[in-house]
């Protein structure tokens, strides 16, 4: 019914009444001449009816035709509104200039956006895509799916996946990461384990190949600890994939620095705001003024403006310019040495994550204006790498 | 004053001969709107009344209906009865109807 009613709303709904004459033939004839009425009700000697707005102009014929006096008691639908309207070329205008723009503004890529990366930085991926030609305000006929995966994989061989959907205006890039094996020898090549660190061997265990080390030797770093050279009984050389585990006592020094003479930043005047609107990599400023000169600390937040999930290529660049005055401290030695000594342990625990700790020692020296804090560290740890023999075989040409 | 003569429509005593296409209909053993012909009628309880092969109408007035079928007269009587579609083939009755003759 819902069809029924818009067609007649677009073809446009005109009741009337027909009084007199002969309502049979009227209707017959209304027929023959394939005028549409509808709603047809015949109430003392009155017949009441609907007809559309060209309907109408040839109903008079008719009425005519049989002696029926016709007059219509309303009109709806939208030729009566595009009659109303018809002086008014501004709505016309207004309507096509909207589609116009409406069409050419959905043939541009308004954003990129990626999902499914976890450690691959998103900037990273749109970068890269944005080199290939894929970034906000590109044409939708300029891109190139399947040449922007097989190329975007090339540039980025961190990805295992990559798919670049258009939906709308949006480009949106899924990926998936790949997971990057350690760079092993192939358990098929010969190799050599050799020494990563300088140290005295705790334990050695070779499951493939001869230790050319025992516990309790010194070891220096490239020293070779299990070799893949193995003699058979009647004397011929074979070369093996040598494996096992070397465990060994090493020795870490993280040495830090802290001068006493240190230049301090101290926040002075007034936090400046400014904002501009960027759009399409164009920065508009929305504030009056010049920027702070001098001595003067940025910081910028971009935030991209949006609707849900869908994000348009224009944002909100907020930069805070805080002035700052310059002063020279001088620390005395107790204080750099507590600094040193927080900046030593901060750096130990990144750099000895994962490995044991047997003894820690700490030392500290003072010379020529600065502290020198250093923390000797015994470690136990794994020192061989594997590392493939370079051999040329006797079948190759 | 001469008296006018009026056609009597009285119901026929004996059942017509069975036309061409009902024998047709008959011999291929299909229903007899495969062949065509025939008016159909779909009634909705006794509110709405569709007539397809609608060949004019004869009288029209809220308590009664004529429709010209071909070979028959369809006389719908009623109250409130109005057409809510008319079309070339088609006649859509609404209304509250009371009783449903065919005339020849």
């Amino acid at each position: 019914m819902f069809i029924i009613r818009l067609l007649h709303f677009l073809m446009g709904i005109v009741p009337f009444e027909a009084i007199g004459g002969f309502p049979e033939r009227f209707l017959n004839l209304c027929v023959q001449n394939k005028i549409a009425l509808w709603d047809c009700h015949s109430r003392k000697g009155i017949l009441t009816a609907c007809t559309t707005a060209k309907g109408y102009f040839r109903l008079r014929a008719v009425a005519k035709q049989t002696g029926m006096r016709l007059h219509h008691t309303g009109k709806s639908g939208l030729p009566f509104v595009l009659r109303r309207y018809r002086k008014r070329w501004g709505i016309v205008v207004g309507l096509l200039l909207f589609m116009a723009v409406l069409w050419v503004l959905s043939s541009f890529i308004w954003s990129v956006k990626v999902v499914g990366n976890e450690t691959i930085p998103t900037q990273y991926i749109t970068d890269t895509l944005a080199s290939m030609g894929l970034k906000s305000g590109v044409l939708k006929s300029s891109v190139d799916p399947n040449a922007l995966q097989s190329e975007g994989l090339v540039a980025m061989p961190e990805l295992s996946w990559l798919a670049v959907n258009i939906k709308g205006s949006s480009a949106v890039v899924e990926v998936k990461e790949r997971g990057m094996p350690p760079e092993i020898v192939p358990s098929d090549r010969p190799c050599n384990i050799k020494a990563t660190q300088d140290g005295i061997i705790l334990d050695i265990t070779a499951l493939e190949g001869i230790p050319m080390v025992a516990q309790g030797d010194a070891v220096v770093n490239g020293q070779l600890l299990i070799s893949g050279t193995v003699e058979d009984k009647a004397g011929h050389t074979m070369l093996k994939h040598a494996r096992g585990t070397v465990i060994a006592q090493t020795q870490r020094d993280i040495a830090v620095q802290v001068p006493y003479q240190q230049t301090k930043r101290t926040p002075s005047g007034k936090l400046t705001q400014r904002r501009s609107l960027v759009l399409f990599g164009l920065r508009i400023p929305l504030t009056i003024g010049s920027n702070p000169q001098g001595n003067v600390e940025i910081q910028s937040v971009e935030r991209p403006l949006s609707i849900g999930d869908v994000e348009f290529p224009i944002s909100v660049r907020i930069d805070r310019y805080q002035p700052y005055t310059e002063e020279v401290i001088t620390l005395s030695p107790d204080q750099a040495e507590e600094q040193a000594r927080q900046q030593a342990k901060e750096q130990a625990q990144t750099d000895l994550a994962g490995i044991e700790v047997l003894n820690q020692a700490e030392d500290v020296q003072h010379a020529d204006g600065v502290c020198i804090f250093t923390i000797h560290t015994l470690c136990k740890e794994e020192i061989g790498l594997e590392e493939e023999i370079q051999y040329s075989s006797p079948d190759s040409p | 004053m001469k008296k006018k003569r009026r056609r009597s429509r009285a119901v026929p005593s004996e059942v017509p001969p069975k036309s061409m296409k009902e024998k047709v209909a008959s011999a291929l053993e299909v229903p007899l709107s495969a062949v065509g012909g025939t008016p159909q009628l779909l009634l909705s309880g006794n509110r709405e009344l569709t007539v397809e092969g609608c060949k004019g109408i004869l009288e029209y007035d809220e308590d009664i209906i004529r429709l010209n079928l071909g070979k028959l007269i369809l006389r719908l009587t009623g109250r409130d009865l109005s057409l809510c579609t008319l079309t070339e083939d088609t006649a859509v009755v609404e209304g509250y109807l009371l009783s449903i003759e065919f005339l020849t």
